[in-house]
């Protein structure tokens, strides 16, 4: 090494190879400068432990070296302008790597701890830098700028702060910081670079332990349910693990106080422990309370401990607390069931009572003392036996026996008191396991009232059994369904006395005023005497009749005392002895119509809510018997007027039948009669119209001409006689229904020919043109001929009556379906106002005509009904003055049976 | 030889209007005044027809038919009715019981004799 020296000297000399040396290590202590502060300002930002100590130590100390060495190089470098080989050797000896190159940037010399981080030797000087430093990005593992380019381009100090990686020769890598400062000579030309290499490998990994360490008290306060605050002298959080926020969500805890969030009453406490601490410098415990913002309590164990710095003065607080608030409720929760069990045992309306298999009691309730009567003290020395009376012990003691076998029993016994006094009970036995010894534990309840109503309720029940069978038996008994009133009421006032078990029943109805109620029965027990017809007057007794208006039972248990009964209590109560009545209203029809009476003599009683039923039921009775009676009497009178209708009926159907026999007969002696009159009317009739022919005729001998003239007269008046009386019966034939048709064919013309013969005579003497116009011959009617003929005679007649001059003319038009005969005459014509009367019975147009024109009046009446009868129709029109028109309209076949 | 006709007539008048015409005419008239003696007539004339009134007392025109009707030997007579008693169905009845004819009254003077003659069997007109 000594050898190399002048080399050196040579080629840069001492005072420039100690400038740059300067240089550098100025370099050097201003990144440590910067380190030192970038960690001072971690350590403010962030917790404060120890770790960050040993780091700014270190840092300090580093500073310390390096100014101390730059100092002592400056002394140094005075010196060693006479002291060379002195200076080299220090060269040689300083902790970081000193390389220095040459202008080319070839390696002329390496101190010994260059030659350590390199790994090489001396044999290096000589070679590029390159060869001999071999760096590498930490991140990216690529080759690294080579500093000493730049120093030499731009003749300045480079400072390559960031660590890149060294690798060795021998393949050994370590983290290095660099700074380049260029080497001058006298005229200032840069002639080489010096190289101060640093290796941080060991401080990163004290770096990486800090970090490390501080990563993992922060994995731990984080993830702990623990609080842990580390506090400054005055009690403010510096720090606050995440716990906090678990608790108190959103809120920020950096310098709040501590005592903020204590709850008020531990304010004091935690004060107190606080201010204790910082006294006695020691740790110190206790339990407090947090208030969460939603009000809820956080119940805490928290330990407070002092941090010292290096210097061992108290600097900070460090505070963790635990939640125990899980702890406390259920603590509490067991308290809480502790004092429920306890009162739920003492406040049992039932007994308890605990022992164990040696039949030591341990445990009882307050019940039991009361029941029993014994102290605390007795009861601890009593055999569980002594609590029931000798004769049950036995069956007590196999029960206990059972139980401690099988895990459960259960009895019903006799609990025996101090007194004497017997208490019935019913005990529930269960084995239990305490402490691992078998016990007992006995539950009991009284059931004395238990017992009590299941007597009643079997009393109850025999009653109310008896009570159905009496009823059951008297709805059905003959006495109430004979209808005899009188009966059932004796039954149902008897059997309802017996019953109840009551010394009087009576049975009481309203007047029909209401104001009194009549005594419809009464029966005496003991007497068995059956009595009716007593009255009371609702003026003398209001209340009671008030009372019953109410329409409700009244079960006066104190009849004396009741105020609605005592109105009897001086007249009727008192002498008969009766203490008890139970009256029940009778309803009737929707009304109550009455009141059944039961009294009761003896020691005062008290009406069971199932005889008050039964009174109800009694009543019902009673108004099922005035029901039946009510039906007897009303099935008896519709029996009666039942028996009365039909002898009326019949009465009447005879009355009938004689009265239609009679209507027959008359019927019978007026178609005689009409029968009788048309042969009476008609016999001479043939006659006078006969014997005029003969004579007319001149058969008897020859006439003259005024004879003959006196002989036509006679003729024409006793044809239209004949007239007159066939009409009459042809009109009676159709009023009684008894016109029949006789339908056959015929020729029209014949008819038609017939009519004209008929008429011709007149009308040639009246000098009147009678014709016929299209006389079919061919044409045949299906009707009754004899009735086409007089309806078509008497309208042709008529025309010829009414027609003084001119003519009558008969035409006859035929459809397939119908025959229209139509009758026109050129005579007086007929009024308006008469058309509409033209077919009426007994009118004739003109009042003043009738002594002109002679004729019944019945025959267009007559006309009309026959055509009607053939199913066929007339109509008339006229022009008054000038002649009329007659219409017959006749269906080619009148039907079998027509319509009338 | 003229034709004999039993007139059935109880009214006297009718009964003389009736023969006139009928004598009158050159026939043998012989009388009844009722049913009974129509049949006994009949019996006892046996003429070659009956004009039977039908109203009559006692017996009357249709019974009288059905007892000549009855009688074997006088069956074969023809009888026509001469009747006022124009009751629907008369004039069915009157056919039903055997009468050949039927005359309505009042009887028409000029008509009567050439009437009742197409009823007499094999017997010109003979007036």
């Amino acid at each position: 090494m000594k050898g190399r020296r002048p080399s050196l000297r040579r080629k840069a000399g001492l005072p420039l190879l100690i400038a740059a040396m300067f240089g550098a290590t100025a370099g050097m202590g201003g990144l440590a400068f910067y380190y030192i502060e970038r960690r001072i300002r971690v350590i403010d930002s962030e917790a404060l432990v120890s770790g960050d100590f040993l780091g700014l130590v270190g840092a300090l100390v580093f500073v310390g070296l390096v100014i101390w060495s730059a100092r002592r190089l400056q002394r140094e470098w005075s010196a060693v302008r006479h002291r060379e080989q002195w200076l080299a050797t220090m060269l040689r000896s300083i902790g970081d790597g000193l390389i220095a190159t040459d202008a080319a940037g070839r390696v002329t010399f390496l101190n010994r701890c260059a030659q350590e981080i390199t790994g090489c030797d001396e044999s290096a000087e000589g070679q590029p830098l390159t060869k001999v430093l071999r760096t590498l990005d930490r991140a990216t593992r690529q080759p690294t700028e080579n500093p000493i380019d730049n120093v030499i381009r731009e003749s300045r100090v480079v400072i390559l702060a960031d660590p890149v990686l060294l690798v060795a020769r021998d393949g050994a890598e370590r983290s290095i910081t660099q700074s380049a400062a260029p080497i001058r000579d006298d005229v200032g030309k840069v002639i080489g670079v010096a190289l101060v290499v640093h290796d941080v490998t060991e401080r990163e990994l004290g770096d990486s332990a800090l970090r490390a360490s501080q990563e993992m008290f922060r994995l731990i306060s984080d993830h702990v349910s623990d609080l842990i605050a580390v506090l400054d002298l005055e009690g403010r959080r510096l720090y606050s693990s995440r716990s906090y926020s678990r608790h108190f969500p959103g809120k920020d805890f950096y310098l709040s106080s501590a005592f903020e969030e204590l709850h008020p009453d531990d304010l004091e406490r935690g004060r107190a422990l606080f201010a204790e601490m910082l006294r006695a410098g020691k740790t110190q415990r206790d339990d407090l309370r947090l208030v969460r913002p939603d009000g809820s309590i956080l119940y805490l164990e928290s330990e407070a401990s002092v941090i010292r710095n290096p210097a061992g003065n108290v600097e900070k607080i460090l505070v963790v607390s635990r939640d125990i608030s899980e702890r406390r409720e259920a603590a509490e929760l067991v308290n809480r069931e502790l004092v429920f069990t306890e009162t739920l045992v003492n406040s049992m309306p039932g007994i308890f009572y605990l022992y164990d298999a040696r039949r030591k009691i341990t445990r009882w309730n307050r019940t039991f003392e009361t029941v029993t009567g014994y102290t605390a003290e007795e009861i601890r020395t009593l055999d569980p036996l002594a609590f029931f009376p000798k004769d049950e012990q036995p069956r007590v003691h196999d029960r206990m026996l059972q139980c401690f076998a099988l895990g459960a029993s259960d009895i019903e016994v006799h609990l025996l008191s101090k007194t004497g006094h017997l208490s019935p009970y019913y005990v529930t036995g269960l084995r239990l396991e305490i402490e691992g010894r078998p016990c007992m534990l006995g539950v009991g309840i009284d059931i004395s009232a238990r017992l009590a109503a299941e007597e009643t309720l079997r009393a109850t029940l025999r009653r109310l059994e008896r009570q159905n069978i009496v009823l059951s038996e008297q709805a059905r008994s003959p006495a109430l369904l004979s209808g005899n009133l009188e009966d059932s009421l004796r039954a149902v006032a008897e059997l309802a006395a017996e019953t109840l078990g009551c010394a009087r029943t009576s049975i009481w109805f309203y007047n029909e005023t209401r104001t009194h109620l009549r005594c419809g029965h009464l029966f005496e027990r003991d007497s068995r005497r059956h009595t009716m017809g007593l009255e009371l007057a609702a003026t003398d007794f209001p209340t009671y009749f008030d009372a019953l208006d109410e329409e409700r039972a009244i079960a006066a248990d104190d009849a004396l005392t009741d105020p609605r009964t005592r109105e009897f209590a001086d007249d009727y109560l008192a002498p008969l002895g009766i203490t008890s009545m139970l009256d029940a209203p009778i309803r009737a029809g929707g009304r109550m119509v009455g009141v059944v009476c039961h009294e009761h003599i003896g020691p005062a009683r008290i009406w069971q809510a199932d005889e008050q039923n039964f009174a109800g039921s009694v009543a019902d009775l009673v108004s099922l018997s005035l029901e039946v009676a009510q039906r007897r009497q009303a099935e008896d009178a519709l029996r009666d007027a039942h028996a009365n209708l039909e002898i009326k009926v019949e009465n009447r159907t005879r009355d009938l039948a004689a009265a239609n026999e009679r209507l027959k007969e008359l019927d019978r002696l007026k178609s005689e009669f009409l029968a009788t009159m048309s042969h009476e009317l008609r016999t001479p009739l043939n006659s006078i119209i006969g014997f005029t022919g003969i004579l007319r005729q001149g058969l008897a001998g020859p006439l003259n001409e005024e004879q003959k003239k006196q002989l036509g007269m006679v003729h024409f008046s006793a044809r239209h006689l004949l007239g007159l009386i066939n009409d009459l019966l042809d009109l009676s034939r159709i009023e009684s229904g008894k016109m029949e048709l006789i339908l056959e064919d015929f020729p029209v013309a014949e008819v038609v020919t017939e009519v004209m013969q008929s008429l011709t005579p007149l009308a040639l003497q009246k000098g009147l043109s009678l014709e016929t116009v299209r006389r079919d011959p061919a044409l045949v009617l299906h009707s009754d001929r004899k009735k086409v003929f007089q309806i078509l005679l008497n309208l042709v007649n008529n025309a010829v009556k009414f027609t003084d001059e001119g003519r009558v003319v008969l035409a006859i038009s035929a459809t397939t379906e119908a025959v229209e005969f139509s009758v026109k005459d050129t005579g007086i014509g007929i009024k308006p106002e008469s058309m509409a009367h033209l077919f009426e019975a007994f009118r004739q147009v003109d009042g003043s005509a009738r002594r002109v024109y002679e004729g019944t009046g019945l025959g267009l009446y007559l006309c009309r009904q026959l055509a009607s009868m053939l199913s066929g129709s007339i109509t008339a029109e006229s022009e008054f003055g000038h002649g009329s028109r007659f219409v017959l309209t006749l269906p080619r076949r009148t039907p079998k049976s027509t319509p009338r | 030889m003229s034709a004999k006709i039993l007139l059935v007539e109880d009214n006297e008048a009718n009964r003389y209007l009736a023969s006139f015409l009928l004598e009158n005419s050159g026939f043998t008239v012989v009388h009844a005044s009722d049913g009974g003696e129509a049949l006994v007539a009949a019996q006892n004339e046996l003429p070659d027809l009956i004009l039977m009134d039908i109203q009559m007392p006692e017996v009357d025109g249709y019974e009288a038919a059905r007892r000549i009707r009855a009688e074997p030997h006088l069956a074969h007579i023809p009888i026509v009715a001469v009747t006022s008693y124009a009751m629907a169905g008369d004039r069915e009845k009157a056919v039903a019981l055997g009468f050949v004819g039927y005359i309505e009254k009042p009887i028409v003077t000029e008509t009567f004799v050439s009437e009742i003659t197409r009823f007499i069997p094999g017997k010109a007109v003979t007036p």
